[in-house]
Protein backbone atom coordinates (compact mmCIF):
# COMPACT_ATOMS: atom_id res chain seq x y z
CA UNK A 1 0.00 0.00 0.00
CA UNK A 2 1.12 3.60 0.13
CA UNK A 3 -0.05 5.13 -3.10
CA UNK A 4 -3.58 6.04 -2.13
CA UNK A 5 -3.36 5.43 1.66
CA UNK A 6 -0.88 4.50 4.89
CA UNK A 7 2.81 4.88 5.73
CA UNK A 8 5.14 6.12 2.39
CA UNK A 9 8.09 4.02 2.21
CA UNK A 10 9.11 4.36 -1.62
CA UNK A 11 12.01 3.34 -3.91
CA UNK A 12 11.89 5.39 -7.24
CA UNK A 13 13.16 3.53 -10.61
CA UNK A 14 14.29 5.15 -13.82
CA UNK A 15 13.04 3.17 -16.84
CA UNK A 16 15.74 3.25 -19.16
CA UNK A 17 14.60 2.28 -22.45
CA UNK A 18 11.74 4.58 -24.52
CA UNK A 19 8.20 3.66 -24.41
CA UNK A 20 6.67 1.11 -27.39
CA UNK A 21 5.03 2.63 -30.38
CA UNK A 22 0.73 3.20 -28.80
CA UNK A 23 1.91 2.57 -25.52
CA UNK A 24 -1.55 2.06 -23.79
CA UNK A 25 -2.37 -0.93 -25.64
CA UNK A 26 1.46 -1.96 -25.63
CA UNK A 27 1.59 -1.77 -21.60
CA UNK A 28 -2.10 -2.54 -20.83
CA UNK A 29 -1.03 -5.63 -22.84
CA UNK A 30 2.09 -6.53 -20.82
CA UNK A 31 0.35 -6.26 -17.61
CA UNK A 32 -2.74 -8.04 -18.36
CA UNK A 33 -0.31 -10.74 -19.92
CA UNK A 34 1.23 -11.19 -16.50
CA UNK A 35 -2.27 -10.25 -14.02
CA UNK A 36 -2.29 -11.80 -10.89
CA UNK A 37 -3.48 -15.58 -10.87
CA UNK A 38 -4.17 -17.07 -7.02
CA UNK A 39 -2.59 -20.47 -6.31
CA UNK A 40 -3.85 -23.47 -6.40
CA UNK A 41 -3.38 -25.24 -2.99
CA UNK A 42 -3.26 -28.56 -4.91
CA UNK A 43 -0.19 -27.73 -7.60
CA UNK A 44 3.64 -28.19 -6.37
CA UNK A 45 3.50 -23.84 -6.68
CA UNK A 46 3.89 -22.08 -3.60
CA UNK A 47 4.38 -18.75 -5.01
CA UNK A 48 2.35 -16.32 -7.38
CA UNK A 49 2.95 -13.05 -7.84
CA UNK A 50 1.23 -10.89 -10.95
CA UNK A 51 -0.08 -7.51 -11.18
CA UNK A 52 -3.67 -6.16 -9.62
CA UNK A 53 -5.77 -3.17 -9.43
CA UNK A 54 -4.87 -0.44 -7.40
CA UNK A 55 -6.14 -0.73 -3.92
CA UNK A 56 -8.22 -3.63 -4.83
CA UNK A 57 -5.78 -6.74 -4.63
CA UNK A 58 -8.70 -9.08 -5.48
CA UNK A 59 -9.29 -7.72 -8.91
CA UNK A 60 -7.01 -8.69 -11.98
CA UNK A 61 -8.90 -7.52 -14.75
CA UNK A 62 -6.71 -4.98 -15.69
CA UNK A 63 -8.57 -2.82 -18.18
CA UNK A 64 -7.09 0.44 -19.39
CA UNK A 65 -9.67 2.99 -17.19
CA UNK A 66 -8.64 1.06 -14.01
CA UNK A 67 -4.81 1.30 -14.53
CA UNK A 68 -4.26 4.87 -17.32
CA UNK A 69 -4.57 7.96 -15.49
CA UNK A 70 -3.53 11.59 -16.52
CA UNK A 71 -2.10 13.30 -13.38
CA UNK A 72 -0.45 16.84 -13.04
CA UNK A 73 2.92 14.96 -13.78
CA UNK A 74 1.37 13.52 -17.21
CA UNK A 75 0.30 9.93 -18.20
CA UNK A 76 0.64 7.64 -15.33
CA UNK A 77 0.22 3.77 -15.64
CA UNK A 78 -0.90 2.92 -11.66
CA UNK A 79 -0.85 -0.73 -10.63
CA UNK A 80 0.16 -3.17 -7.77
CA UNK A 81 2.26 -6.19 -7.37
CA UNK A 82 0.68 -9.08 -5.36
CA UNK A 83 2.61 -12.10 -4.11
CA UNK A 84 1.48 -14.62 -2.57
CA UNK A 85 2.97 -17.66 -0.65
CA UNK A 86 1.62 -20.79 0.64
CA UNK A 87 3.57 -23.17 2.22
CA UNK A 88 2.67 -25.60 5.05
CA UNK A 89 4.18 -24.25 8.59
CA UNK A 90 7.32 -25.58 9.21
CA UNK A 91 6.91 -26.52 12.69
CA UNK A 92 3.24 -28.71 12.20
CA UNK A 93 4.89 -30.26 9.32
CA UNK A 94 7.69 -31.32 11.83
CA UNK A 95 4.98 -32.67 13.84
CA UNK A 96 2.94 -34.00 12.13
CA UNK A 97 5.55 -36.27 10.46
CA UNK A 98 7.20 -37.24 14.57
CA UNK A 99 3.99 -38.38 15.35
CA UNK A 100 2.56 -40.12 11.91
CA UNK A 101 6.32 -41.94 12.14
CA UNK A 102 6.37 -43.08 15.71
CA UNK A 103 3.08 -44.66 15.18
CA UNK A 104 4.50 -46.54 11.97
CA UNK A 105 7.34 -47.66 14.23
CA UNK A 106 6.02 -49.06 16.82
CA UNK A 107 5.08 -51.87 14.08
CA UNK A 108 9.00 -52.80 14.93
CA UNK A 109 10.54 -50.97 12.43
CA UNK A 110 12.27 -47.80 11.46
CA UNK A 111 11.57 -45.40 8.57
CA UNK A 112 14.04 -45.56 5.91
CA UNK A 113 15.46 -42.28 4.79
CA UNK A 114 13.45 -42.55 1.74
CA UNK A 115 10.23 -43.63 3.37
CA UNK A 116 10.94 -40.29 5.67
CA UNK A 117 11.05 -37.97 2.72
CA UNK A 118 8.03 -39.34 1.13
CA UNK A 119 5.59 -39.17 4.53
CA UNK A 120 7.19 -35.43 4.77
CA UNK A 121 5.88 -34.96 1.27
CA UNK A 122 2.72 -36.38 2.03
CA UNK A 123 2.20 -34.24 5.21
CA UNK A 124 3.51 -31.34 3.93
CA UNK A 125 1.23 -31.56 0.74
CA UNK A 126 -2.27 -32.29 3.27
CA UNK A 127 -1.42 -29.07 5.44
CA UNK A 128 -0.76 -26.81 2.25
CA UNK A 129 -4.36 -27.34 1.24
CA UNK A 130 -5.62 -26.11 5.24
CA UNK A 131 -3.09 -23.23 4.84
CA UNK A 132 -3.91 -19.36 4.39
CA UNK A 133 -1.66 -18.07 2.00
CA UNK A 134 0.60 -14.82 3.09
CA UNK A 135 -0.28 -11.97 0.63
CA UNK A 136 2.30 -8.97 0.18
CA UNK A 137 0.20 -6.01 -2.21
CA UNK A 138 2.76 -3.42 -3.11
CA UNK A 139 2.20 -0.01 -4.90
CA UNK A 140 3.64 0.99 -7.98
CA UNK A 141 3.07 4.36 -9.98
CA UNK A 142 4.69 4.81 -13.48
CA UNK A 143 4.68 8.13 -14.53
CA UNK A 144 5.21 7.31 -18.25
CA UNK A 145 6.45 10.73 -19.65
CA UNK A 146 9.18 11.27 -16.55
CA UNK A 147 10.56 7.72 -17.33
CA UNK A 148 10.15 7.72 -13.42
CA UNK A 149 8.32 4.59 -11.59
CA UNK A 150 7.87 4.45 -7.70
CA UNK A 151 7.36 1.35 -5.53
CA UNK A 152 6.04 1.55 -2.18
CA UNK A 153 8.45 -1.73 -0.97
CA UNK A 154 12.57 -1.56 -0.08
CA UNK A 155 12.31 -5.11 0.63
CA UNK A 156 14.72 -6.98 -1.46
CA UNK A 157 11.87 -9.98 -2.17
CA UNK A 158 9.41 -7.47 -3.32
CA UNK A 159 11.87 -5.34 -5.06
CA UNK A 160 13.24 -8.01 -6.56
CA UNK A 161 9.94 -9.81 -7.78
CA UNK A 162 8.67 -5.94 -9.46
CA UNK A 163 12.08 -5.54 -11.53
CA UNK A 164 11.74 -9.03 -12.90
CA UNK A 165 8.09 -8.84 -13.58
CA UNK A 166 8.42 -5.30 -14.94
CA UNK A 167 10.80 -6.90 -17.15
CA UNK A 168 8.99 -9.51 -18.65
CA UNK A 169 6.07 -7.23 -18.77
CA UNK A 170 7.06 -4.68 -20.73
CA UNK A 171 9.86 -5.61 -22.12
CA UNK A 172 11.76 -2.64 -20.92
CA UNK A 173 15.09 -2.20 -18.56
CA UNK A 174 14.91 -0.26 -15.29
CA UNK A 175 17.50 0.57 -12.47
CA UNK A 176 17.01 2.57 -8.94
CA UNK A 177 17.52 6.25 -9.21
CA UNK A 178 19.69 6.36 -6.35
CA UNK A 179 22.84 8.95 -5.57
CA UNK A 180 24.41 7.92 -8.92
CA UNK A 181 21.57 8.89 -11.36
CA UNK A 182 21.06 12.05 -9.78
CA UNK A 183 24.30 12.97 -10.05
CA UNK A 184 24.84 12.12 -13.76
CA UNK A 185 22.42 14.31 -14.27
CA UNK A 186 23.10 17.20 -11.94
CA UNK A 187 27.05 17.36 -12.80
CA UNK A 188 29.29 16.72 -16.13
CA UNK A 189 30.26 13.37 -15.73
CA UNK A 190 33.65 13.59 -16.41
CA UNK A 191 34.06 16.20 -13.18
CA UNK A 192 31.83 13.48 -11.09
CA UNK A 193 34.15 10.90 -12.32
CA UNK A 194 37.45 12.88 -11.07
CA UNK A 195 35.84 13.47 -7.42
CA UNK A 196 37.88 11.82 -4.90
CA UNK A 197 36.08 10.53 -1.36
CA UNK A 198 36.80 14.04 1.32
CA UNK A 199 39.64 11.90 2.55
CA UNK A 200 38.42 13.50 6.36
CA UNK A 201 35.15 12.78 5.91
CA UNK A 202 36.27 8.90 5.12
CA UNK A 203 39.50 8.79 7.74
CA UNK A 204 38.43 11.60 10.37
CA UNK A 205 39.78 14.75 10.96
CA UNK A 206 43.45 14.48 12.26
CA UNK A 207 43.52 15.76 16.11
CA UNK A 208 40.27 15.94 16.78
CA UNK A 209 39.30 12.97 19.08
CA UNK A 210 39.02 10.20 16.71
CA UNK A 211 36.57 7.13 17.12
CA UNK A 212 37.96 3.69 17.01
CA UNK A 213 37.25 3.47 13.60
CA UNK A 214 38.55 4.80 10.03
CA UNK A 215 40.72 7.37 11.31
CA UNK A 216 42.68 5.19 13.59
CA UNK A 217 45.68 3.31 12.92
CA UNK A 218 47.64 2.97 15.77
CA UNK B 1 39.83 -3.25 15.72
CA UNK B 2 40.53 -4.37 12.17
CA UNK B 3 44.03 -3.79 10.72
CA UNK B 4 43.42 -5.21 7.34
CA UNK B 5 46.11 -4.61 4.98
CA UNK B 6 48.53 -4.10 7.40
CA UNK B 7 52.02 -6.15 8.18
CA UNK B 8 50.74 -7.72 11.18
CA UNK B 9 48.12 -9.31 9.21
CA UNK B 10 49.48 -10.26 6.28
CA UNK B 11 51.65 -12.44 8.56
CA UNK B 12 48.39 -13.50 11.00
CA UNK B 13 47.12 -14.60 7.34
CA UNK B 14 50.40 -16.45 6.05
CA UNK B 15 51.01 -18.99 9.48
CA UNK B 16 46.78 -19.49 9.53
CA UNK B 17 47.34 -20.61 6.00
CA UNK B 18 50.31 -22.15 6.62
CA UNK B 19 50.69 -25.99 5.06
CA UNK B 20 49.83 -28.38 7.72
CA UNK B 21 52.75 -31.04 8.33
CA UNK B 22 52.82 -33.90 6.22
CA UNK B 23 50.21 -32.35 3.50
CA UNK B 24 51.15 -33.73 0.23
CA UNK B 25 52.94 -31.87 -2.46
CA UNK B 26 50.30 -32.35 -5.01
CA UNK B 27 47.97 -30.54 -2.96
CA UNK B 28 48.47 -26.78 -2.48
CA UNK B 29 46.25 -24.73 -0.11
CA UNK B 30 44.06 -22.01 -1.54
CA UNK B 31 46.69 -19.32 0.03
CA UNK B 32 49.36 -21.26 -1.66
CA UNK B 33 47.68 -20.99 -5.19
CA UNK B 34 46.75 -17.42 -4.85
CA UNK B 35 49.90 -16.84 -4.47
CA UNK B 36 50.98 -18.71 -7.03
CA UNK B 37 48.61 -16.96 -9.35
CA UNK B 38 50.33 -13.69 -8.82
CA UNK B 39 46.98 -12.26 -7.28
CA UNK B 40 47.48 -9.43 -4.44
CA UNK B 41 45.77 -10.01 -1.67
CA UNK B 42 42.66 -8.20 -1.01
CA UNK B 43 42.76 -5.11 1.34
CA UNK B 44 39.02 -4.85 2.63
CA UNK B 45 39.38 -1.15 3.05
CA UNK B 46 40.50 -0.83 -0.58
CA UNK B 47 37.87 -3.03 -1.87
CA UNK B 48 34.50 -0.90 -0.05
CA UNK B 49 36.42 2.23 -1.21
CA UNK B 50 35.70 1.05 -4.61
CA UNK B 51 32.60 -0.04 -4.37
CA UNK B 52 31.68 2.91 -2.88
CA UNK B 53 33.23 4.96 -5.58
CA UNK B 54 31.42 2.97 -8.76
CA UNK B 55 27.71 3.80 -7.68
CA UNK B 56 29.27 7.45 -5.89
CA UNK B 57 27.65 6.01 -2.70
CA UNK B 58 30.38 7.94 -0.87
CA UNK B 59 28.84 11.00 -2.61
CA UNK B 60 25.64 10.34 -0.72
CA UNK B 61 26.70 9.77 2.69
CA UNK B 62 28.91 13.51 2.16
CA UNK B 63 25.93 14.87 0.94
CA UNK B 64 24.12 13.82 3.90
CA UNK B 65 26.95 14.56 6.90
CA UNK B 66 27.31 18.12 4.87
CA UNK B 67 24.09 18.90 5.61
CA UNK B 68 24.31 18.05 9.23
CA UNK B 69 26.55 21.17 9.01
CA UNK B 70 24.43 23.13 6.72
CA UNK B 71 21.60 22.71 9.03
CA UNK B 72 23.07 23.63 11.96
CA UNK B 73 25.40 26.48 10.48
CA UNK B 74 23.67 28.10 8.10
CA UNK B 75 20.07 27.29 8.76
CA UNK B 76 19.58 24.73 6.18
CA UNK B 77 18.50 26.92 3.96
CA UNK B 78 17.91 26.23 -0.07
CA UNK B 79 17.43 28.88 -2.64
CA UNK B 80 14.51 28.77 -4.99
CA UNK B 81 14.95 28.02 -8.55
CA UNK B 82 12.58 28.68 -11.70
CA UNK B 83 11.95 25.27 -11.22
CA UNK B 84 11.67 24.86 -6.99
CA UNK B 85 10.30 27.39 -4.66
CA UNK B 86 13.15 28.07 -1.43
CA UNK B 87 12.76 25.30 1.28
CA UNK B 88 14.59 24.62 4.43
CA UNK B 89 15.73 21.14 5.60
CA UNK B 90 16.17 20.55 9.23
CA UNK B 91 17.29 17.58 10.92
CA UNK B 92 14.76 15.07 13.31
CA UNK B 93 15.48 12.71 16.02
CA UNK B 94 17.37 10.11 14.67
CA UNK B 95 20.60 9.72 12.50
CA UNK B 96 22.75 6.81 11.26
CA UNK B 97 26.45 6.67 10.90
CA UNK B 98 28.73 4.73 9.06
CA UNK B 99 32.07 4.23 8.43
CA UNK B 100 33.26 1.11 6.35
CA UNK B 101 35.64 -0.61 8.02
CA UNK B 102 36.57 -1.03 11.73
CA UNK B 103 35.26 -2.49 14.87
CA UNK B 104 31.91 -0.09 15.35
CA UNK B 105 30.81 0.08 11.44
CA UNK B 106 27.48 1.73 12.44
CA UNK B 107 26.56 4.03 15.06
CA UNK B 108 22.77 5.37 15.62
CA UNK B 109 21.98 8.85 17.29
CA UNK B 110 18.48 9.14 18.89
CA UNK B 111 16.76 11.50 21.18
CA UNK B 112 14.98 15.09 20.85
CA UNK B 113 17.75 16.53 19.04
CA UNK B 114 21.01 14.50 18.11
CA UNK B 115 22.18 17.48 15.74
CA UNK B 116 23.75 19.67 17.91
CA UNK B 117 25.08 17.12 20.20
CA UNK B 118 28.50 16.63 20.58
CA UNK B 119 27.90 12.88 20.56
CA UNK B 120 27.29 13.46 16.83
CA UNK B 121 30.28 15.84 16.25
CA UNK B 122 32.38 13.29 17.86
CA UNK B 123 31.29 10.68 15.30
CA UNK B 124 31.86 12.98 12.27
CA UNK B 125 35.19 13.86 13.60
CA UNK B 126 36.28 10.27 13.73
CA UNK B 127 35.42 9.21 10.43
CA UNK B 128 31.79 7.86 10.93
CA UNK B 129 29.54 10.12 8.10
CA UNK B 130 25.82 10.14 7.74
CA UNK B 131 23.88 7.14 6.32
CA UNK B 132 20.38 7.66 7.30
CA UNK B 133 18.55 10.74 8.76
CA UNK B 134 14.96 11.96 9.24
CA UNK B 135 14.62 15.24 7.99
CA UNK B 136 11.98 17.91 7.75
CA UNK B 137 11.73 19.76 4.74
CA UNK B 138 9.65 22.96 4.78
CA UNK B 139 8.50 24.74 1.60
CA UNK B 140 5.89 27.78 1.29
CA UNK B 141 4.39 26.70 4.76
CA UNK B 142 4.24 23.21 4.00
CA UNK B 143 5.78 20.76 6.26
CA UNK B 144 7.18 16.95 5.10
CA UNK B 145 8.73 14.78 7.45
CA UNK B 146 10.37 11.71 6.46
CA UNK B 147 14.02 9.46 6.36
CA UNK B 148 16.03 9.24 3.83
CA UNK B 149 18.94 7.06 3.23
CA UNK B 150 21.99 7.43 1.85
CA UNK B 151 21.71 4.09 -0.12
CA UNK B 152 19.30 4.67 -3.47
CA UNK B 153 18.19 7.88 -1.58
CA UNK B 154 15.45 5.67 -0.88
CA UNK B 155 12.07 7.68 1.33
CA UNK B 156 10.91 6.16 4.43
CA UNK B 157 7.99 6.85 6.90
CA UNK B 158 7.52 9.78 4.73
CA UNK B 159 4.26 11.62 6.03
CA UNK B 160 2.75 14.54 3.69
CA UNK B 161 1.71 17.69 4.52
CA UNK B 162 -1.98 18.25 4.58
CA UNK B 163 -3.23 19.68 1.48
CA UNK B 164 -7.19 20.55 2.92
CA UNK B 165 -7.56 21.49 6.21
CA UNK B 166 -10.40 19.05 8.33
CA UNK B 167 -13.69 20.35 7.73
CA UNK B 168 -12.01 20.21 3.77
CA UNK B 169 -11.17 16.93 4.04
CA UNK B 170 -14.73 15.72 5.30
CA UNK B 171 -16.62 17.34 3.16
CA UNK B 172 -14.51 16.61 -0.17
CA UNK B 173 -15.85 13.63 -1.30
CA UNK B 174 -12.29 12.41 -2.75
CA UNK B 175 -12.15 8.66 -4.93
CA UNK B 176 -8.96 6.81 -4.61
CA UNK B 177 -7.37 8.25 -7.90
CA UNK B 178 -7.72 11.72 -6.49
CA UNK B 179 -6.14 10.40 -3.18
CA UNK B 180 -3.31 8.94 -5.40
CA UNK B 181 -2.98 12.42 -7.29
CA UNK B 182 -2.40 14.22 -3.87
CA UNK B 183 -0.20 12.24 -3.05
CA UNK B 184 1.79 11.69 -5.58
CA UNK B 185 1.65 15.30 -6.43
CA UNK B 186 3.00 15.68 -2.98
CA UNK B 187 5.70 13.47 -3.11
CA UNK B 188 7.04 14.89 -6.83
CA UNK B 189 7.45 18.36 -5.24
CA UNK B 190 9.24 16.77 -2.14
CA UNK B 191 11.51 14.64 -4.68
CA UNK B 192 12.21 18.02 -6.46
CA UNK B 193 13.58 19.84 -3.45
CA UNK B 194 15.72 16.91 -2.19
CA UNK B 195 17.30 16.67 -5.91
CA UNK B 196 17.80 20.44 -5.90
CA UNK B 197 19.47 20.54 -2.71
CA UNK B 198 22.04 17.34 -4.02
CA UNK B 199 22.04 19.27 -7.01
CA UNK B 200 23.62 22.49 -4.98
CA UNK B 201 26.06 19.82 -3.23
CA UNK B 202 27.51 18.67 -5.87
CA UNK B 203 28.22 22.30 -6.96
CA UNK B 204 30.24 23.09 -4.15
CA UNK B 205 31.78 19.61 -3.80
CA UNK B 206 33.11 19.98 -7.19
CA UNK B 207 34.82 22.83 -7.11
CA UNK B 208 38.09 23.66 -5.27
CA UNK B 209 36.19 26.00 -2.48
CA UNK B 210 35.05 22.85 -1.11
CA UNK B 211 38.95 21.62 0.22
CA UNK B 212 39.94 25.03 0.38
CA UNK B 213 37.21 26.47 2.17
CA UNK B 214 34.02 23.96 3.28
CA UNK B 215 36.29 21.15 4.70
CA UNK B 216 38.40 23.82 6.78
CA UNK B 217 34.76 25.07 8.14
CA UNK B 218 33.28 21.97 8.89
CA UNK B 219 36.56 20.61 11.14
CA UNK B 220 36.02 24.56 12.83
CA UNK B 221 32.68 23.69 13.64
CA UNK B 222 33.77 19.89 14.97
CA UNK B 223 35.99 21.89 17.24
CA UNK B 224 33.65 23.88 18.60
CA UNK B 225 31.38 20.60 19.56
CA UNK B 226 33.76 18.44 20.64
Amino acid sequence: MGAIKGAISVRRYAVLDPLPQRPRERLVKGLRAHAFLPLDPRSEVDRAVGWVVLGQPEDADLQPEKVLFTAAAGDELRVALRMDMLRAPASEVRREVAARAAELETEGRRLSPRERRALREEVTRKLKLRAFPRVRVTDLVWQLDAGRVYFWSQTKAATEAMVDLFVKSFGLRIEVEGPARWARTAVDVRALDRLEPTRELWMGFDGLRPLGGAGEEG
Amino acid sequence: MARTGSKRGATVGRVANARPQGRRQAEPTLAEEIEASGETPVDEREAAERADREDYAFLAREFLTWLVYHAEEEGGTFAGTKEVPAFVIQFGGRLVLRTLVGAVTEVALKGPSPVGSADLRYAVAGGLSVKEADLVLEQDERVWTFALSAEYFDLKRVKLPEVLDKEEAEQAERDDAQRADERLLLLGTLDEALRAAFAHFLELRSRPAWSKSIVPALRAWLEDGT
